[in-house]
């Protein structure tokens, strides 16, 4: 075995199980989002499902309700989770605790999460309840809607929720990985606390904080289960959208659902480049 | 026990300089044998073609007449201790030491007592509870020894075991290493790119170039009868003159010498090591002008020019006090420390 | 405001904040009727957890289901990952960065993306509404993680120790056993951690691949969210993050150190 094959017959097994799953469904979406299915007498690719969700304002509203959810998601999660970052490198009393509460975030599915906020920012909450209490609210629904609402605000706080000690605990790692003299040696050349993190720590950590956003707004953007359980019925995000029109009775809509995995998939694809600019060394170890 | 290497050859696609080619090589039972030679020699080639984790292109090689090539690493007897020391770092010494026992699945008893009594040997008694991190350089590549010794080994490789050691640990452990052979009998080759711990250790001495093995002799042997100018600047050899043998005497720019007894005639190379070339007030053979003087401390270099020959000798510092760049003097080249290589081939 | 007291306070309104969200699901499990606008339920019952816990609503068998889902993914992703990780750690290749872009591509890319797609295929491959589909579908998005998480482990391996172990008369199985396996272990662990998570949070690819015949906690927890019994929700939440947390105290102790043990997992 030469050191040349070696390395590829060690990665066959992986290679091959991710083909055969996930490139075959990714491949044979995009064949069918060209709506070809001979089984049902379209043996002509064509571009009309994607004609027609980019000129259905339904499409268009639950593409632009996603990417306000990933990005608003994303932003706010990325800044909570940098002051955590920092906060947890310090040493203070409950710092343990709070260690302990970020990772076991990091356990708790997310369907969870998305229940737990529902019961505590509904109109009938924990958090309409305490309003009442303080006399700010009579009934329900003077209490703002914070889910199924059009600006998914419920949805927006679970993922800010769940993220947030994931890209702390990256962040934490990058963090630690750097050398002590760097900060340090910023102070005695005249630099105060906010220049030594503007200028030294963020710069070193901006690689992992873009590799774990870009890993963030994916999840946000494609997630199924969440803005189902907490999204409104109009406009529905992106991921449900697409699979109500997948298992829609009507077989011909099925085109439709697949164009739009497809335009999910792109919009991966771009974070995926995003994520290997930053994330992955132009030259692996020599 | 007697290992032998015949035509062995192994080259690599990727790395032209680590091959080994054409080696044939005998390892006498009970001696140390160094395997010597500059970095990418393929020294650590052979080793590995030896201990079996690699396989050789062609060639054969053989433990006391059977070829051991279908053997895997761990069937041959065969202990290699790897630079570094490399104690596993998730054992404690014991442990490490118990390694090749417990794989072989010795009764715990007997283990115990084996790696008690080879940790005595090693003088590493009561450390063997330590990990790794908390032994120094010089316990661990005891560690490694035992580790090897423990399973009585039929042959013991050793890769450059002073190299990682400090200057002052590198005795003691050149000291432990003799003493280890004497006591168990072991059959060693060791690895080094030292000649001066080669010369120092050794029973026998191999010297590898490039792949090929050069010369194959006792320690005094090649240091002082080399047999290419390549084994001799190796051995620190700086003063090589062209010319040729001619019944007992050597002709070249240089003029006639006279040669010790046995040397062939024809074309060939003098040579005389610089610590044998004599500085003298008279004519001597020839004279020579200094051109270079540097105090090493228990001898001084000074180079010369002969007649448009440069030589190098080294001597007393007090013989060269009066000397200066520039300055003439009567060079004596002995005969007895003169010694003719064949001319290298054009190349 | 000194600087100690700021992160006091950071830290205190920070660790509410992650509590929050569980908190009226632990109250809910054992509420007997909660009305707004009640802060705090009137009567408290132990019926929700009763029924959750009871054969007929069918929570132990999704727990059962669920556990040996993901345990099988783990040791699928594992099996496959060690060779992965070993190729990417150990070996510079050509082509090595594309690997690695379609070894995270699965990772990254929502699974609504591929999963009309790969509900087509598993139909193909008569793999749908089985485990072992369920199985397969999981591990698209466990592999990346486990082969990145071990790739890392091998980078810092330095395999001359296998070598050594051989030629100290150690068999290849042997050298895996007691020496590629412990220097690689802790890596192992928190892969295998994280692939367990993955596939024990996944809700998607079980309700396309699995059909409605494959049904784990997530899908039954979701059918009793959406049918408003918030009780016995609260309590199969509940139930449901339980192994999280048992698994992270147990590995804390054995490998954090000072460290995040899940951090480590999560380095670049």
């Amino acid at each position: 075995m030469s050191r040349r094959t070696r390395p590829l017959l060690l990665l066959a097994p992986a290679l091959v199980l991710l083909g055969g799953l996930f490139f075959a469904g990714l491949g044979l979406g995009l064949v069918r989002s060209f709506r070809y299915m001979p089984a049902l007498g379209l043996d002509t690719p064509d571009l009309a499902a994607y004609a027609a969700i980019l000129q259905s304002g339904t499409f268009l509203a639950s593409l632009g309700l996603s990417l306000w959810i990933a990005a608003a998601s994303t932003v706010l999660a990325s800044i909570l989770a940098l002051g955590t970052a920092l906060l947890l490198r310090e040493t203070f009393p409950g710092r343990a605790l709070i260690g302990f509460l970020v990772q076991l975030n990091l356990t708790i599915p997310h369907v969870v999460g998305a229940i737990g906020i529902l019961y505590l920012v509904s109109q009938s909450g924990s958090f309409a309840r305490l309003a009442f209490a303080a006399g700010l609210v009579a009934v329900p629904s003077d209490f703002p809607p914070l889910t199924h609402d059009p600006l998914a605000i419920g949805i927006i706080l679970t993922y800010v929720w769940k993220e947030l000690p994931f890209i702390a605990l990256i962040l934490l790692a990058n963090l630690q990985a750097i050398p002590p003299g760097h900060e340090a040696a910023a102070r005695s050349l005249g630099a105060g606390r906010w220049q030594v993190l503007r200028h030294v720590t963020l710069p070193l950590l901006m690689p992992g904080l873009v590799a774990a956003s870009s890993l963030v707004f994916a999840f946000a953007f494609g997630a199924y289960e969440i803005p189902l359980l907490l999204g409104a019925h109009a406009p529905e995000a992106l991921p449900v959208a697409t699979w109500r029109g997948f298992t829609a009775v009507d077989l011909m809509h099925r085109p439709e659902a697949y164009a739009m995995a497809m335009i999910v998939a792109l919009v991966s694809a771009v974070l995926l480049a995003l994520y290997a600019s930053f994330a992955l060394p132009r030259r692996a170890r020599p | 026990m007697t290992l032998e290497l015949r035509d062995v050859t192994k080259t690599f696609s990727d790395d032209a300089s680590s091959g080994v080619r054409n080696v044939s090589l005998r390892l006498p039972e009970g001696q140390l044998t160094a395997l010597l030679g500059p970095s990418g020699a393929g020294k650590t080639t052979a080793m590995r073609l030896i201990a079996g984790l690699l396989a050789p292109d062609s060639g054969d090689i053989l433990l006391d007449g059977t070829s051991i090539l279908p053997l895997p690493p761990e069937r041959r007897g065969i202990v290699l201790v790897f630079q570094n020391a490399l104690l596993f770092p998730h054992m404690s010494l014991a442990e490490n030491v118990a390694f090749g026992l417990k794989m072989r699945g010795l009764p715990r008893d007997e283990t115990a007592r084996r790696v008690a009594e080879m940790l005595d040997l090693v003088q590493l008694t009561g450390l063997g509870s330590r990990r790794p991190h908390e032994l120094s350089g010089g316990q661990l590549q005891r560690g490694a020894l035992a580790r090897a010794l423990v399973l009585k080994p039929r042959l013991m490789l050793l890769d450059e075991p002073l190299s990682s050691l400090d200057v002052a640990l590198r005795e003691d452990m050149r000291d432990l290493i003799r003493h280890l052979q004497r006591a168990t009998g072991v059959t060693l080759l060791m690895v080094t790119h030292d000649q001066s711990e080669a010369v120092a250790l050794a029973d026998r001495i191999a010297l590898m170039m490039a792949g090929r093995l050069i010369q194959e002799a006792g320690p005094d042997e090649i240091f002082q009868r080399p047999n290419s100018v390549a084994t001799a600047r190796f051995f620190g050899g700086t003063n090589f003159l062209p010319g040729r043998a001619d019944k007992g005497r050597f002709i070249s720019s240089l003029g006639p010498l006279v040669l010790p007894p046995g040397q062939p005639n024809g074309p060939g190379v003098l040579t005389i090591r610089p610590e044998a070339v004599q500085l003298v007030d008279g004519s001597g053979d020839v004279r020579a002008q200094v051109t270079e003087k540097l105090f090493l401390g228990s001898q001084t270099r000074v180079r010369l020019l002969a007649d448009g020959v440069p030589l190098t000798a080294l001597v007393a510092p007090d013989r060269a006090e009066a000397l200066s760049p520039g300055s003439w003097i009567g060079v004596r080249l002995p005969t007895h420390a003169l010694w003719v290589l064949p001319a290298p081939a054009a190349d | 405001m000194t600087v100690a007291r700021l992160q006091l306070m950071a830290g205190v309104v920070l660790a509410a904040a992650l509590i929050a969200p569980l908190v009226p699901l632990a109250i809910w499990s054992f509420a007997h009727g909660w009305r707004f606008p009640d802060l705090m339920p009137r009567q408290y019952s132990l019926a929700a957890w009763t029924f959750a816990l009871s054969a007929q609503s069918g929570v132990l068998s999704s727990l059962w289901t669920t556990f040996a889902i993901a345990g099988a993914t783990t040791v699928v992703a594992a099996v496959i990952g060690l060779p992965a990780g070993r190729a990417l750690g150990l070996y510079d290749f050509p082509g090595k960065r594309i690997v690695l872009l379609l070894l995270i591509a699965p990772a990254l890319v929502p699974a609504i993306a591929i999963a009309p797609g790969l509900h087509a295929v598993f139909l193909h491959l008569g793999l749908s509404a089985s485990w072992t589909g369920v199985v397969l579908a999981h591990l698209i998005p466990v592999i990346p993680y486990m082969t990145l998480i071990l790739a890392a482990a091998f980078a810092r391996f330095d395999p001359v120790h296998e070598d050594q172990a051989r030629s100290l008369g150690a068999r290849p199985w042997q050298v895996f056993r007691h020496i590629t396996l412990p220097m690689i272990g802790p890596s192992l662990l928190i892969g295998s951690l994280f692939a367990f998570l993955v596939s024990w949070s996944q809700y998607l690819l079980t309700l396309v691949i699995g059909g409605g015949k494959v049904q784990t906690l997530p899908l039954t927890l979701y059918s009793f969210a959406a049918a408003g019994r918030n009780d016995i929700t609260g309590a199969i939440a509940l139930i449901y993050i339980l192994p999280g947390v048992v698994v992270l105290i147990f590995t804390a102790r054995r490998i954090t150190g000072r460290h995040p043990s899940l951090a480590r997992g999560l380095a670049p």
